[in-house]
């Protein structure tokens, strides 16, 4: 009898990595095609083969083996201007997502999302800052002034709605969720202040808080990739924690999980993972709030698929969005973020009443 | 809740009694009230015009040009042109006026360059008088003078200035509407990212009029933020960057951008930065923006410095070769060999010309040749070249030749040339006029050491085989583990 039950349960849990891994390989695959899609689609006409080519001659040791069949301005179109895009875009969408996931399980909130502690107008705040300044002036050599003044704005939010919500010890959701608005609200309206002197800057700041991909660069990618992916890395770690924080704190704190550790370390790196995006790509809504619960919807609750596969739906998610602003109305290009809540709005809605539809059959 | 409420509503009252109350005011003092449809299709009734606020550069300078600046008390601070406007009293932002600042300058009426539509809103419920202006053609530009004009009583002044201008434009019109060639024209309001004219914009229409063609013609709106890439595709014959206090932008900037060093207009130095201010303010100086393109795109119709005009006399060509030496930006020499008839030949030296084929690169200018009696002309055309050109341009030596532009085909043909590499020039004989250039190919990048031709296909294929071959031993590993037991918990 026992030995029956213990290889039911080995069997269930057969059942369950084989699921897992082939919900992780599909994204895995959607996020590669629809980075690659990125990266052929655009106004030069390039050949699948060519844009092909193009990537594999950047490989260290076999790129030298490829003969040219493209211009070298097809080159720098493909190296320096679409490559960099569908990476930022897939980071930045891989990193809201996983963000939301944090948040929505810390605070145990479905409204949650990355931008729930105030680090999306803190950023907004640095950014427009800089650029009334006149900091991002390309002749100045100081275009990246905008995006690490963005990421210092979205730091110091944090470190104040960290520092105001601790004041009494511990760190209580309900606090941390007061402090972020007020944060929030305070540099929502000093972003306004800046925008009422920016004067003729108007432009740019308003391009900026648009959020979109307009003038990435490599240098972004690479400063910004390390920090995502090792915070992911972080948040990962700390997935069985989120399941069991999910029952509550008081019950989790009983199952033996320090629970103030976990949390504080969670919301750190998520908001760094959250700074991070934002330095990249502006602020772009939705992706963070939606994904999460897409994703509950596809594969359940259990952050140890929820993270991994969040990160990747939103990274997917998120490119394609790229494209079809790029794309919709050539050639004019729209901003990524008012694309995102277009499309991703209606196919939520699908899912949702799929689901409802769903859970009625079952109980019929 | 129910405090808070009724105050709000005790504040909504006493602002509409206020707003009430100045209505009131200004209707008193009211002379000759006059009632116009303003540029959002709004009635709008103005009694006297005594004084005036100009929300927005472009209605400060219409002010001024029509010579009412005595009666303007308040301005934006944007409002730069001319120059007294900046001792004007400055009201606020052109986005988000202050209406109570605009109400303490007790104004007549209020000339709003829209803008911000809810700025609009908030000045009216202000109680002020508010002309809102919204032009988005060159035509709209000049019914907003003649409107500002009759409101103020000033209706001769506007028809003048409005009629003087538009002459100026047909003017420029005059002149570009037969050019043979239209250079494609990105000009650049913003970067980064690019942002440029649509059509439907007066800055599409500005290009046009000035003998171009917008290189984002097709697009849909009529403001257009793009990407690199698509400006890089446009190839754009010329560059026109519209620089100022918000577009702060150098020649160096251009040529640090990625990808853009291989655009036909930096290839050929086409790149201009011109002041924004007569390009962004729909105001009379558009006219001066306008003038200021067409002189660009074609020197050659705006007497330009390139152009040099020679007469030909047929009978002493007869007696023997007469050579004509031109000396502009670059040497050129033409040695006439025969003319049927006597005529004027002009030389005209210019950046702007039909882009060069894919394979070759200009060198120098483009030489045009035109005469005005061009049967039975036959000459040798020297071209001289500068070492740097050659280095400037990429282009190897020995492949340089001399082109003709071929009207009919629209194509570059080259000529049988000579070349002489110790004198640095080109000769050619030429039977009919057009454009010429000299181009050669441009020189190939060294190839790296290492390089030995792996066919692509052969590349991609070994790597796609590589992939599939991974996931298949993957998926094997994985249909092993849970076969063994999967990972313990």
């Amino acid at each position: 009898m026992t030995v029956d039950r213990g290889g039911g349960v080995e069997a269930k849990r057969l059942k369950l990595v084989a699921k897992w891994a082939t919900v992780i390989s599909i994204l895995s695959i959607c996020l590669i095609l629809s980075m690659s899609l990125s990266s052929m689609v655009g106004p030069m006409p390039m050949g699948v083969e060519k844009v092909l080519g193009i990537m594999l001659r950047q490989v260290p040791v076999l790129g030298g083996l490829l003969d040219r069949c493209w211009t070298p301005q097809e080159e720098v179109v493909v190296v320096q201007l679409r490559l960099p895009r569908a990476l930022s875009a897939a980071l930045v969408g891989m990193a809201l997502s996983a963000a939301g996931v944090v948040f929505q399980g810390v605070f145990r909130n479905p409204m949650a999302d990355p931008y729930v502690l105030g680090v999306a107008s803190g950023a907004g705040f640095g950014a427009s800052l800089a650029i009334v300044l006149g900091l991002g002036l390309p002749s100045l050599g100081l275009i990246y002034a905008v995006p690490v003044m963005a990421s210092m704005g979205s730091l110091l939010t944090m470190a104040l709605v960290y520092l105001i919500a601790r004041a009494g010890g511990g760190l209580p959701i309900l606090r941390l969720l007061l402090a972020g608005i007020a944060v929030s609200s305070f540099f929502s309206s000093m972003t306004s202040l800046m925008l009422a002197v920016a004067g003729e800057e108007l432009h740019a700041a308003f391009s900026w808080l648009f959020g979109g991909f307009p003038a990435v660069r490599w240098e972004l990618v690479y400063v910004a990739a390390p920090v995502i992916l090792a915070c992911l890395i972080l948040i990962y770690a700390y997935a069985r924690d989120l399941n069991v924080m999910l029952l509550g704190e008081e019950q989790a704190k009983q199952l033996g999980v320090e629970v103030e550790d976990v949390k504080r370390r969670l919301m750190v790196s998520a908001s760094i993972v959250t700074a991070a995006a934002v330095s990249v790509s502006g602020i772009i809504g939705f992706v963070g709030l939606i994904v999460p619960h897409m994703m509950r919807l596809l594969v359940g609750p259990d952050h140890r698929i929820l993270i991994p596969s969040s990160a990747l739906a939103g990274a997917t998610l998120l490119t394609l969005c790229d494209v079809a602003a790029r794309t919709m109305l050539r050639p004019v290009v729209l901003p990524t973020g008012v694309v995102t809540s277009m499309l991703g709005a209606p196919f939520f809605t699908y899912l949702l009443a799929r689901s409802e539809r769903l859970r009625r059959g079952e109980a019929a | 809740m129910s405090t808070k409420g009724r105050v709000a509503a005790l504040a909504i009252l006493l602002g509409l009694a206020l707003a009430w109350l100045s209505t009131a005011s200004i209707a008193a003092s009211s002379s000759a009230p006059i009632t116009i449809v303003d540029d959002l299709g709004r009635k709008v009734t103005v009694g006297s015009s005594e004084r005036i606020v100009a929300i927005g550069p472009s209605v400060t300078e219409t002010l001024y040009a029509l010579g009412l600046g005595d009666r303007v008390v308040g301005v934006d601070l944007y409002s730069d042109y001319p120059p007294e406007a900046v001792a004007k009293q400055k009201v606020s932002s052109w986005w988000t006026p202050d209406p109570e600042e605009v109400v303490a300058l007790k104004p007549d009426v209020v000339f709003y360059s829209v803008g911000n539509p809810a700025a609009l809103e908030t000045l009216e419920r202000a109680g002020l008088t508010v002309v809102a202006l919204r032009p988005r053609t060159i035509d709209d530009i000049f019914r907003d003078i003649r409107l500002i004009g009759n409101i103020t009583g000033k209706p001769q002044e506007a028809e003048a200035l409005a009629t003087s201008l538009s002459r100026r434009v047909d003017d420029v019109k005059e002149r570009t509407q037969n050019v043979t060639v239209r250079p494609r024209v990105y000009m650049e309001t913003w970067y980064p990212p690019p942002w440029t004219w649509g059509p439907g914009s007066w800055g599409h229409q500005m290009i046009e009029l000035a003998g171009g063609r917008n290189a984002f013609e097709d697009a849909k709106t009529a403001f257009v933020q793009t990407t690199d890439e698509e400006v890089i595709a446009r190839r754009p014959d010329a560059i026109v960057s519209l620089v100022g206090a918000m577009h702060r932008v150098t020649l160096e900037d251009f040529k640090g951008r990625p990808g853009w060093s291989d655009i036909p207009a930096l290839a050929k130095g086409a790149v201009y930065l011109l002041d924004e201010n007569l390009f962004v303010r729909p105001g009379p100086r558009i006219v001066e923006g306008l003038e200021e393109l067409a002189r660009i795109l074609h020197p050659e119709l705006f007497g330009g410095a390139s152009v040099h005009t020679f007469p030909i006399a047929a009978a002493e060509l007869k007696l023997g070769v007469r050579t004509l030496n031109v000396s502009g930006p670059m040497e050129v020499n033409l040695m006439l060999i025969k003319a049927a008839a006597d005529g004027t030949l002009t030389v005209t030296l210019t950046k702007a010309g039909p882009e060069a084929p894919a394979d070759q690169r200009l060198v120098g200018y483009y030489v045009d040749l035109r005469c005005s009696a061009p049967e039975g002309l036959a000459l040798i055309l020297r071209l001289h070249y500068r070492e740097d050109w050659l280095k400037e341009a990429r282009v190897e030596e020995g492949s340089l030749r001399i082109y003709a532009w071929d009207e009919g085909g629209r194509r570059w043909v080259p000529l049988s040339s000579a070349l002489n590499e110790a004198g640095n020039y080109v000769e050619a004989t030429v039977m009919h006029l057009s454009y010429f250039a000299l181009m050669g190919k441009p020189a190939p990048p060294p190839p790296p050491p290492w390089a030995s031709p792996v066919p692509l296909w052969v590349a991609v294929t070994s790597i796609a085989a590589g992939a599939v071959a991974a996931g298949v031993v993957g998926a094997l590993a994985v249909r092993k583990a849970i076969k063994r037991g999967g990972p313990a918990r």
